[in-house]
This record gives C-alpha cells, sequence and structure tokens, in this order.
C-alpha cells in the first residue's frame, strides 16, 4: 500500500476540500487519464485496487501512472472507548482529490483498451470519473 | 503557414467584466506583446473561438480585429476549466512578423503501428519541441519517423531534421521517444509491504 516514508507530523487535521483541482489537471505523461469530477478522499487501498484492476486488465504492454499519493493520515479512535483522552491512532492514508484531478495515466495501448482498463478501475473508486485523452485536453498554445 | 481572422471586442480590464463577457457566450481575453502598449483587454465569441481551436488554429498565425485595429496575433496560453476543458482565458501574443519567436511545436509519430507490430512499447518522453523562427516559418508539427527503430531503440532531438528557417531549442541529447521492451505480468511492480507507520521527521536542534 502506498504511504509516505517519512512524515512531519504523525497525526494532521481534516481540512475542507473546496474548489477544483487547480494543479494535476492535465494529462502530463501518458495518453489517456481518468479524470475525477468530484471532490473526495481516496484510500490508499482503493488507489491500489485500481492500480491491480487496470494493469491486469492490460496484462503485458502498456505504462501505468498513479498520479495521486496517498500523504494525508486518518486517525480512528478504538472501538467503545470514551471521548477524550487525546486523538486516536493513525489508521490509514488518503489523497485529497478535487474535482478535475487526473487520477491516473496510461499509454502504450489502444484506446480501447485504455477505455475499458479506466472504467474497471473507476469502479473502485468513491467519486465519478471521466476518460479523457491528451489530444482533447492538451492547451493548445506557444510561447511568444 | 496560413492566417486565420477572429474578431474581438474590446473590454474593461477586470473580472466583472470577464464573467459578464463569459455570461454572454464571450471569452475574456488579452493582447500584447509587439506595436501593443501595455496589455489591452478584450473578448472573443466563445463559439468562434472554438472553431478555431477544433481547426487547428491554435498554432496558427491569427489576424485578430479589435475595432478598426488588426493585429497579428499568435496564443500564447489558453485557461480551461478544470472540469469542462472549456476556454476560460486567453493570451494572444502580438508578433512581428520580422522577428523571431520562441514557439512550441507539436511532435507527430509515423510508424508506431510496426513497432507495436513487433511488440515494442512507444515510450514518449517529449510531446512537444521548442523552436525559434520567424512567424512566417512556424511549421505545424515536426515529423518523427521510428519505423526502422528496434526495441531498446529511442530518438532523441539530435536525429530531427528541422525545416528552413527553424532552430531547435532543446538539448540534441534529450531523448523523445524510447522503444521498450513489454513488461510481463510478473516484473510489473507489485504493491510493496511496507511498515505500519512511518518515520518522524526530526526537528533539527539549533546550534549554539
Amino acid at each position: 500500500m502506498l504511504m509516505p516514508k517519512r512524515v512531519k507530523h504523525r497525526r494532521i487535521q481534516k481540512g475542507r476540500m473546496r474548489g477544483y483541482a487547480y494543479r494535476g489537471n492535465a494529462i502530463t505523461f501518458g495518453e489517456f487519464g481518468l479524470q475525477s469530477l468530484e471532490p473526495a478522499w481516496i484510500t490508499d487501498r482503493q488507489i491500489e485496487a485500481a492500480r491491480v484492476a487496470m494493469t491486469r486488465y492490460i496484462k503485458r504492454g502498456g505504462k501505468v501512472w498513479i498520479k495521486i499519493f496517498p500523504d494525508k493520515p486518518i486517525t480512528k479512535k478504538p472501538a467503545e472507548t470514551r471521548m477524550g483522552s487525546g486523538k486516536g491512532a493513525p489508521e490509514y492514508w488518503v489523497a485529497v482529490v478535487r474535482p478535475g484531478r487526473v487520477l491516473f495515466e496510461i499509454a502504450g495501448v489502444p484506446e480501447d483498451v485504455a477505455r475499458e482498463a479506466m472504467r474497471l478501475a473507476a469502479h473502485k473508486l468513491p467519486v465519478k470519473t471521466k476518460f479523457v485523452s491528451r489530444e482533447e485536453m492538451e492547451g493548445e498554445a506557444h510561447e511568444g | 503557414m496560413e492566417t486565420i481572422m477572429l474578431k474581438a471586442e474590446a473590454r474593461e480590464a477586470g473580472k466583472g467584466e470577464a464573467h459578464r463577457a463569459r455570461h454572454e457566450g464571450m471569452v475574456p481575453a488579452v493582447v500584447y506583446g509587439h506595436g501593443v502598449k501595455g496589455a489591452k483587454a478584450v473578448s472573443v465569441a466563445g463559439k468562434e473561438l472554438l472553431r478555431l481551436m477544433q481547426t487547428g488554429g491554435a498554432r496558427h498565425l491569427v489576424e485578430l480585429t479589435v475595432g478598426s485595429k488588426k493585429h497579428r496575433v499568435m496564443i500564447k496560453e489558453i485557461q480551461r476549466d478544470a472540469v469542462k476543458g472549456q476556454p476560460i482565458h486567453v493570451d494572444f501574443y502580438a508578433v512581428s512578423l520580422k522577428e523571431k519567436l520562441h514557439a512550441t511545436v507539436p511532435l507527430v509519430v509515423h510508424g508506431a503501428e510496426a513497432v507495436s507490430k513487433a511488440g515494442g512499447i512507444v515510450e514518449h518522453q517529449l510531446h512537444e519541441i521548442e523552436v525559434e523562427c520567424l512567424p512566417a516559418d512556424l511549421p505545424d508539427a515536426l515529423e518523427v519517423n521510428i519505423a526502422g527503430i528496434g526495441l531498446g531503440g529511442h530518438v532523441s532531438v539530435g536525429d530531427l531534421t528541422a525545416p528552413k528557417g527553424v532552430k531547435i531549442l532543446n538539448d540534441a541529447s534529450e531523448v523523445i521517444l524510447s522503444i521498450d521492451r513489454p513488461r510481463s505480468e510478473a516484473e510489473a511492480p507489485a504493491a510493496a509491504e511496507t511498515k505500519a507507520e512511518p518515520d518522524l521527521v526530526k526537528p533539527k536542534k539549533e546550534e549554539e
């Protein structure tokens, strides 16, 4: 499961997920991608399940990039514990995802294979998603 | 290189005006560069801009008419809605036809079918390349032929042939794409078993 190697603080606050993903909202490595349409916390297990679903479908060939990383620890208090006496123990890790974020990228496979692989991966995720391609997403721009 | 016509209307600068323009189906834009003092706030019809982008006009010289003035411009940046992908703001850069400019040109790969038939996977490192040329010489795309490259081979910037009047600015040793062997399922990186909790970054003690 994905998690940071070292952290500065063992527990962090919840935070809010307002607005859109202003970073990581473009296809940078592959040809096709899976874009989130909703804000959510995506857990390390969900990311791993989606990765396995994708790589099993494309078998050999192709390359998959995971563009989110679960770097936020989520704590939980043990069952049947009275309130108080400090924050609970870190239980799992999540990636904070805002609408527009490209979650996975894929290259080296035809579009129909990429689309099906992304569809299988999307079933493992807690967000509505959209299949996107570099062609349709690319901001055709010139440097002056 | 062909020139495409586009009409723009002058508008007041500011986000209120920009919101109003978007509400009316326009896309707020700004013109700056050669022959333009400062930056001029304009707006263009959203449908016309989309048509221009669909016909590849975002990589061409555009003759932008603002009132009675005409500017030769190139699209420098298109800001898009993060989810819908619609353009929300455009930067037009006014160019001089006599001055060289720096621009990015897409790379078009030929012969990928032959490589995939041979069992190779094309892995792109670069999708665009930076060039310096006169606006009239700016190519639509640079072509890369990979039909004769075997497994494990690669194409670098030095292998490209630039059209006349075009200078490639990227480092010649930079790899554009490589032909990799397909990985077997067993080779695919599995989820490594990690320890339960990560280490804490210890704050450095202040030295006296």
